[in-house]
């Protein structure tokens, strides 16, 4: 067992927690960095209300030597007209620690993602130069360069080729609503902590058949 | 193959994760099943 806290393979992710991100997007994300041998870590994770939701972002942004950063969710939102701000909010507190933290901080390493490879450039011109990568709302993508991210910065070697990720990712996905099923688990409403308890077993029992 | 660590997560699930390794082995077993018969189906028809 590795635990939890070593920060070495934490990958702290920041990005939308709406339904189309989350049906579409966000299993392949955590898939991704389970497979490739990291720990996924979202404020998602703990469902305990009595703590305050910055004080969890900045703990798990000091536990996590990684980050992957989706800014794409610019549009206004149906209810209010307004945008949401807490990725690129989260995006600047991580940078921050890296640029002002102790040694440890400097060391972390960031994937910064949008839907589009230039778009950033008009909300948020202030990442000019730094290299932000496109996933244009497609899984497989998003998947080729949450992979090649991590086999890069961590120079590991034991990293799955990209087209095996893929193919177990469809074959997870096939296999999850039989899962759901079986724990009596509503599908649209399935938290995190009991994805990601599934998404593990599955790659482990996987791996053994 | 592949890095595939796979630990035990202190985050509280709502079903025992006893009853989750359960549920998927299950399922996964009964894929594995089905996909061989497909396999042994085509064979069989070459």
């Amino acid at each position: 067992m590795i635990s939890e806290n070593k920060s070495s393979d934490n990958v702290f992710i920041n990005c939308p927690f709406d339904d189309l991100y989350r049906d579409r997007m966000f299993d392949a994300v955590i898939f991704t960095i389970m497979d490739c041998g990291f720990i996924p870590r979202s404020a998602l994770e703990s469902i305990d209300s009595s703590e305050i939701r910055l004080e969890k972002i900045y703990k798990l942004i000091g536990d996590s030597n990684y980050g992957i950063h989706d800014i794409s969710r610019v549009e206004l939102d149906k209810e209010n007209n307004l945008p949401r701000f807490n990725m690129p909010l989260e995006l600047g507190i991580f940078l921050g620690a890296k640029k002002f933290g102790f040694l440890e901080h400097k060391l972390k390493k960031c994937l910064i993602i949008d839907r589009e490879k230039y778009r950033y450039q008009k909300y948020l011109s202030d990442l000019s130069g730094v290299d932000i990568h496109e996933h244009n709302d497609d899984p497989e993508l998003i998947i080729e360069r949450i992979r090649n991210w991590l086999k890069a910065s961590s120079g590991r070697k034991n990293i799955p080729p990209t087209n095996s990720i893929i193919q177990k990712y469809y074959r997870f996905k096939k296999n999850l609503p039989d899962i759901i099923q079986k724990l009596n688990l509503d599908p649209k409403k399935i938290i995190y902590p009991d994805l990601v308890s599934i998404m593990a077993d599955w790659l482990r029992e996987s791996d053994i058949l | 193959m592949g890095a595939r660590i796979i630990k035990t997560f202190k985050w509280k699930t709502t079903v025992p994760k006893e009853k989750i390794s359960e549920a998927v082995l299950e399922v996964i077993e009964k894929s594995h099943k089905k996909s061989k018969k497909k396999q042994a189906t085509k064979k069989r028809k070459k």
